[in-house]
């Protein structure tokens, strides 16, 4: 990270100050909105990504926004927040390239106000919320730099009607296995197909040392979930998924996972179409795509014998009651 | 500016690997400035049959003449006999003089963008370029790069993005209306950036506008006591800072995805079949999913064989519809 961009509001904030404080060679550069910055619209998110700059910022807005009606893991009220915009992998079908102008991190450091957040949404209902963070971000990728999450699983620990699933690609788990484990927090991590994963997942983990990641939580008694999404189709879909997942349920203890869901590729019209200018060559993008509505799919009766075949297969291995579809 | 001849070299020798024969190299030209390589088959006459080679194009505002001079001399740079604007060309390169003032500054820069991107070069091939003396809290001669644009005047500030690596230090520039000596840490002024700034990124990608400023004055060095031969000493002082940020710039910019290959191949379709608009435009995305799922484009003789337009769509589309990506 050589430039970072401080917002004059949080320049003395404590998380300010100890970020800042790692990047000592860095150019510190004050803005009044991070807006200023991030939104410009003539930025290339391809090129920026060979040297994103870090942006501090507060959060002023809503923090905590209403999942996708079918986005769950077996709870009743969904939610999700981002402390963070962007990501530091560059996974070519990832959905924030289509809707950012740039590829600079954003890191808002007003954390508290994200957990009072959480506890007003908490309050709204009896049940108990699911929170899902890593939407707009990997959950784990930057915690190095952040503790976030650190700070996240404090809260958490002390709010049991509020249950959290941390998305992740990351191996960075030192500071999860450090702690014990809490009951109202589920490590998720996405998995791919490894050709699939080394030809679109650039920057992040092997599949392998994800699955290792995974053992190692679950074995420290966190619970863990399994993502397969998105489903990307490939020349040999059902023998690729099919080592897969024959990886994933040789190295895990079935027992100890607390979820699986899959998802099919899905784009807004407008991010696809940004995806394709930023990535003319890429063949994942070049594939037979169809529109849905306002969205790009691969088309409706492709997309239905995958989600049903890994379903058939993923069932084979998990309780139907551990088993959530996300379309 | 020996890259800028190199990659010029690659990229023409690159597309005459697929063109007949009997094409040639050919620099098209506006007047008497050039402002597009290529090759044709139609050597020496006008634009059509003009293949472009996706290649940056520099174009560097100057506001004094003695700015400009070192620069001029620098590039060997020929007039361009502009009346409105004196300026001076090489193959790769215009120079432009500005005037004093970010007035000038933004009309000549929109003056000089408007005339080559009408004349054929493509807006994502430019590099814009701001160089000039200017005051603050640095050493004299010492070349600094703008992270940040003020303009005095209104308030305004620009970010330009730092993706390459500027050579040297970094600082805001403040763009006055009447030189001014309060020197502060980290900022130099000037009296053209914002002018030039905000006119350039009307027609040019972010990571491709940047202003380079020369200290010229300091607590040490009066601003009274600067003269024309102090300038020209100046800038030839920080050539070499100058010409290692462009060569940053131009490597950043031949990371860009080059289209130069299907360019070449949906001209040679237009001249021996009837495109529409739209037409064109599928075509270039086919061609581009046919180099993205079979690595290389199809030949021009399969295509031409094809006859008809919506033949030549309809049985591209069929044929990539169902060739799926291979990992």
């Amino acid at each position: 990270m050589d430039t970072i961009y401080i917002e004059r509001a949080v320049k003395d904030h404590p998380q300010t100050v100890r970020i800042v404080q790692r990047y000592p060679d860095a150019r510190k550069i004050l803005i009044d909105r991070y807006t200023a910055v991030f939104n410009v619209n003539t930025q290339n998110f391809r090129l920026q990504k060979q040297n994103p700059a870090l942006i501090l910022a507060e959060k002023h807005d809503t923090k905590v926004l209403t999942a996708p009606p079918d986005y769950n893991i077996g709870g009743k009220h969904n939610y999700y927040f981002s402390h963070m915009m962007n990501c530091i992998y560059d996974c070519r079908y990832c959905f924030l390239q289509g809707m950012y102008n740039s590829a600079n991190y954003v890191v808002f450091v007003n954390y508290q106000d994200f957990f009072d957040a959480i506890t007003e949404t908490t309050n709204r209902h009896t049940e108990p919320s699911w929170y899902f963070s890593g939407y707009d971000c990997d959950s784990l990728a930057l915690e190095p730099v952040t503790l976030f999450m650190d700070a996240c699983l404090n809260y958490f620990s002390t709010h049991a009607k509020a249950h959290l699933e941390i998305r992740t690609k990351s191996t960075q788990i030192r500071s999860l296995l450090k702690r014990d484990p809490i009951d109202n927090c589920v490590i998720a991590y996405s998995l791919t197909p490894d050709p699939i994963a080394r030809a679109v997942e650039h920057k992040t983990p092997s599949v392998q040392k994800r699955i290792e990641a995974l053992k190692s939580l679950s074995e420290a008694g966190w619970k863990i979930g399994l993502r397969f999404d998105p489903l990307l189709n490939a020349e040999a879909f059902k023998t690729t998924y099919q080592t897969l997942f024959d990886t994933v349920f040789d190295q895990l203890d079935t027992d100890t996972i607390h979820s699986v869901s899959t998802g099919p590729f899905r784009l807004p019209k407008p991010f696809f179409k940004k995806l394709v200018k930023l990535y003319p060559e890429e063949p994942l993008l070049a594939d037979k795509f169809t529109q849905q509505g306002s969205l790009i799919s691969y088309p409706v009766d492709d997309e239905n014998d995958q989600m049903a075949w890994c379903e058939e297969q993923l069932l084979q291995h998990i309780d139907p009651d551990r088993f959530f579809p996300c379309v | 500016m020996r890259l800028v001849a190199r990659l010029t070299a690659i990229a023409v020798d690159r597309v005459l690997r697929t063109a007949p024969t009997t094409w040639q190299p050919v620099m098209v030209s506006l007047g008497s400035v050039p402002v597009s390589v290529g090759i044709s088959r139609y050597p020496g006459q006008a634009l059509r049959g003009i293949i472009p080679v996706m290649l940056p194009f520099i174009v560097i505002v100057a506001a004094l003449p003695a700015e400009a001079t070192p620069l001029k001399t620098h590039w060997n740079l020929s007039p361009t006999g502009d009346t409105a604007y004196r300026s001076w060309h090489n193959d790769d390169m215009l120079l432009v003089e500005s005037g004093i003032g970010k007035c000038n500054a933004a009309a000549a820069t929109a003056s000089a963008l408007t005339g080559i991107i009408n004349a054929g070069i493509a807006a994502k091939r430019i590099i814009c370029i701001n160089h000039g003396i200017g005051g603050g809290l640095y050493d004299l001669g010492t070349m600094v790069t703008a992270h940040a644009i003020n303009d005095d005047a209104t308030g305004q500030t620009w970010y330009p993005s730092l993706t390459f690596k500027p050579s040297g230090a970094t600082a805001t520039v403040v763009c006055v209306d009447a030189p001014a000596s309060d020197y502060t840490a980290d900022t130099a002024f000037d009296m053209e950036s914002s002018g030039f700034y905000s006119a350039a990124r009307r027609f040019v990608g972010a990571e491709f506008i940047h202003c380079f400023k020369t200290i010229s004055d300091n607590p040490d060095h009066d601003i009274t006591t600067i003269n024309k031969a102090r300038v020209i000493d100046l800038v030839q002082g920080s050539l070499a800072s100058l010409t290692q940020s462009i060569d940053r710039l131009v490597a950043l910019h031949a990371t860009a995805f080059d289209t130069a290959d299907i360019e070449a191949m949906v001209n040679t379709i237009k001249e021996n079949m009837h495109l529409t608009r739209t037409h064109g435009h599928q075509l270039r995305r086919l061609l581009e999913r046919h180099q993205a799922l079979h690595g290389a484009l199809p030949t021009t003789a399969t295509l031409l064989d094809l006859k008809r337009a919506s033949v030549l769509i309809s049985t591209l589309t069929q044929q990539l519809d169902g060739s799926v990506p291979r990992y």
